[in-house]
């Protein structure tokens, strides 16, 4: 069998693979290549036109546009080759895909693999949302690709589904975009978003937000003409007229090429199962990003990125990989998922040391504890747990996990099992 | 087919005259199924036109030209959901929100309808 002719192929370009290629180089891996199905490598902040990004990886303030453009540039300059409009179309081997672009099909083997492939808004269709399927219907980042990369036009009333922080990010792509919000509906009792990023995007423009509330129907012909809103404590029901819907949040792993390699997912994330270097189940693969935690910040992926590549760097200098099965990191109700969802090593550094979770309701005041059979290995209090924020967990010192135990359990102490 | 059987006599027995047309141009519409080997894993297809290496929509891997080609096809596709059924596209798991932009942009530039009109703001 003849050498691989790339090191490590990273699959998506967004901040997570190109920092995972930037580091990789920046170590010292010699071949590194990075392919992205998309015509511009960048990932989401392409589209993203607010500020915010590049503070924790970068150390300024940039806008999406920007933040992607830069980290193109830095993975380029970097000699990472970039293969843009080339998708990965499948797996033909532990280590190898097959690769479909406008230069044909080819297939390219790597010594290692780092999945960075994102994730993307729960669609109406997947929410089971009921109703007539007229035009008008969106997510948020298909939203900001209409206004900010082409220039579309998006209608003049929208409903936001959805009251968290990207949900604020499509108030204000609306805006720009020539349309007014008139209305944003969460089935949480509270938005989920920080009250000053609320206060620029929606609270200033007076956009009414339907607390504790779901859209039940959607109303039209060939456009949107109106959308059903359920009030969830009373039943009662109210048209609203609009002419499009935007769906936000609720993430999705894009874990498509992760599932087709037989990888082993983690049912709370929907992601594949990772460890504290963020090593996939198969030997080789690794995978980073929102991939593994959907949705963290741009500069949170990119971090991730960044910490895959030195496990990718301590798998080629040694060609060892985790002989034992990885412990699994599980959560109990109401919290939802925990990244990174498996340990391998106890003394192993996590990405930036910490796990991130999510929890599906609010809880105030929660003491968060991590398990392992009957004895609470870490535990520390919040004052607010809110859905779809980060949860960070900085469990300093993982020495007390018994490699041998049982599964790692996050859970809220009080909560009833 | 059965139906087009019926239709024929129906018709001739209400006195309609039917002749058969030699220049008949049949409408074919693509093969949508996973049963045979789909456009963006023929090396020939995309080394004679690289548009059918061009993957659009990643669910349903629908390639540039097979979005193209629908809009020029015996019955053109005029419209975002006649692409939809023509070729997959935007029906995936994702229900558009990577490409959503690009096909509408795609399906404006070949039919020539503004797109206001695709996007059903402006009734046509």
């Amino acid at each position: 069998v003849s050498e691989p002719e790339i090191d490590v192929l990273v699959v998506g370009g967004g901040p997570a693979g190109l920092a995972a290629a930037l580091e990789l180089r920046r170590v010292g891996v010699a071949r590194v290549m990075v392919v992205d199905r998309e015509r511009e490598a960048g990932g989401v902040p392409r589209h993203t036109a607010h500020t915010g990004f590049g503070l924790r990886d970068l150390h300024r303030l940039l806008s999406g546009p920007r933040y992607a453009a830069r980290y193109v540039a830095l993975a380029e300059a970097a000699g990472a080759s970039l293969r843009t409009g080339t998708s990965v179309t499948a797996w033909t081997g532990p280590c190898a895909v097959g690769l479909t672009s406008a230069a044909g099909v080819e297939t390219a083997r790597a010594r290692a693999i780092v999945l960075a492939t994102g994730c993307r808004e729960r669609p109406r269709a997947a929410r089971l949302v009921p109703g007539a399927r007229p035009a008008g219907v969106f997510t948020t980042g298909t939203l900001q690709q209409m206004v900010y990369l082409r220039r579309q036009p998006i209608g003049r009333r929208a409903v936001v589904v959805g009251a968290e922080h990207v949900s604020y990010s499509a108030v204000q792509t609306l805006a720009h975009g020539g349309a007014t919000a008139v209305a944003m509906v969460t089935e949480h009792p509270r938005h989920q978003t920080f009250a000053a990023f609320r206060w620029v995007a929606a609270a200033r423009r007076g956009v009414p937000l339907l607390t504790a509330a779901c859209v039940t129907r959607i109303i039209g012909r060939r456009r949107v003409e109106a959308v059903e809103v359920t009030d969830l404590a009373g039943g009662g029901t109210r048209e609203i007229a609009c002419d499009t819907v935007v769906f936000t949040g609720d993430w999705i792993p894009d874990h498509e090429l992760a599932r087709r390699g037989g990888l082993a997912m983690d049912p709370a994330t929907r992601a594949p199962r990772v460890d504290e270097a963020l090593r996939t189940s198969a030997r080789g693969v690794f995978a980073a990003g929102n991939l593994v935690h959907p949705a963290e910040a741009a500069d949170v992926a990119a971090l991730g990125g960044r910490h895959a590549a030195h496990g990718v760097l301590a798998f080629l200098d040694r060609g060892a990989w985790p002989q034992r099965a990885a412990l699994p990191v599980l959560c109990e109700p109401p919290l939802a998922w925990a990244s990174p969802s498996a340990i391998v090593d106890p003394r192993a550094p996590l990405p930036r040391g910490r796990f991130l979770l999510r929890t599906s309701a609010f809880r105030p005041r929660a003491t968060l504890e991590l398990r392992q059979d009957d004895r609470v290995l870490w535990q520390r209090r919040y004052r607010t747990l809110v859905p779809t924020r980060p949860i960070r967990a900085a469990v300093a010192d993982l020495s007390a996990v018994d490699p041998h135990g049982g599964a790692l359990r996050f859970a809220l102490a009080g909560e009833p099992p | 087919m059965a139906i087009a059987e019926y239709v024929v006599e129906t018709l001739a027995g209400a006195g309609l005259a039917l002749r058969r047309r030699d220049t008949f141009q049949r409408a074919r519409l693509p093969d949508l199924g996973e049963a045979a080997v789909r456009p963006y894993q023929r090396a020939d297809l995309i080394a004679a036109n690289g548009d059918y290496g061009r993957i659009v929509c990643h669910c349903e891997r629908v390639t540039r030209g097979e979005i193209l080609d629908a809009t020029r096809a015996t019955i053109p596709a005029r419209t975002l959901d006649g692409v939809r059924r023509r070729t997959r596209a935007l029906l995936g798991r994702c229900q558009g929100f990577y490409c959503f932009a690009e096909v509408a942009e795609l399906v404006a530039g070949a039919t020539g309808e503004p797109l206001p009109r695709l996007l059903a703001l402006e009734t046509p």
